[in-house]
């Protein structure tokens, strides 16, 4: 099945069986793995990725159903010269330990503050209600998305 | 500062052999103990030697795992690698799978699987098994 994605802003595709899932097309046939594998069932939100501005868990998205969408991905929020606002707070506050979970965790709050650029903390957490971290016990993650959302508003 | 509320808590502590009217006894909120807390840290000599402390620290791999860049034992692939797969059936019988292309095949009475290379029951792995 022929699948033609626009991943960061960049055309690619790839010939590939009609069972594959957009994170295994992302993965195995992109070569970006970013976008990890955690449980594959949808639970732990690793895998999520922006299809069309929504996050969705990309292991239960068949890539199929994804052709000829616009495609974002933790490879895609940085560019040459600066870092993303939330990579930056991330990095800086210390929501990443073991980064497992930081790929799934950044794309999550990237959609969130798309959408609302000043959410409280409860919107944080119902944004985040897809995505699992067993290392930082999820308060530095919202101290990072509110500091890189105060950093956007006031860029 | 630190020690004093510590004396006053150990004065008040109680012994209570008789465990029911303990349970069935009210619960009493302990008083209040306002510890003043010094709002800036006196620059002793001791400060001045270690100025890491108090300090935020950022974790030296933080930036690849922002980036998405750091390779997790999952996101590497070597030419010819093949895949083991632990299949817990019950506590009794353990099997790991090799699984290697498909032209390869096992077979197992009169079943012919494809693509596996090895089964391993739990006979060939009692370091495992020697644990439960």
């Amino acid at each position: 099945m022929f699948v033609e994605l626009k991943v960061n802003g960049e055309k690619r595709s790839a010939d590939v069986p009609p069972e594959t899932t957009l994170l295994k097309f992302l993965r195995e046939h992109l070569d970006l793995t970013g976008a990890k594998l955690g449980c594959d069932v949808g639970d732990c939100g690793t895998c999520t990725v922006i299809v069309d501005g929504v996050s969705v868990n990309s292991c239960i998205m068949l890539a199929a159903k994804a052709n000829g969408s616009e495609v974002t991905t933790v490879e895609g929020l940085a560019n040459t010269s600066d870092l993303h606002p939330l990579q930056k707070s991330f990095e800086e506050l210390g929501a990443l330990q073991c980064g497992f979970c930081g790929t799934g965790m950044l794309m999550s709050a990237k959609q969130l503050l798309d959408e609302n650029p000043d959410p409280t903390d409860f919107e944080i957490k119902d944004a985040l209600a897809g995505n699992l971290c067993r290392c930082t016990g999820y308060t530095k993650i919202i101290e990072a998305i509110k500091d890189a959302a105060k950093n956007m508003r006031a860029a | 500062m630190a020690t004093k509320p510590t004396q006053d808590l150990d004065q008040k502590t109680i012994v209570i052999e008789d465990t029911e009217s303990a349970l069935n006894a009210p619960v009493r909120v302990k008083e209040a103990h306002p510890i003043i807390y010094p709002l800036s840290l006196p620059e002793t000599e001791e400060r001045k030697a270690t100025p890491a402390v108090g300090q935020s620290a950022s974790r030296p791999d933080a930036r690849l795992h922002g980036l998405g860049q750091t390779k997790y034992i999952d996101d590497i692939k070597f030419p010819n690698m093949i895949y083991a797969k632990v299949l817990l059936i019950s506590i009794q019988v353990e099997f790991l799978i090799i699984k290697a292309h498909a032209h390869i095949a096992i077979k197992i009475g009169t079943l012919l699987i494809l693509g596996v290379l090895r089964i391993l029951k739990q006979e060939l792995i009692m370091v495992v098994l020697a644990n439960f």
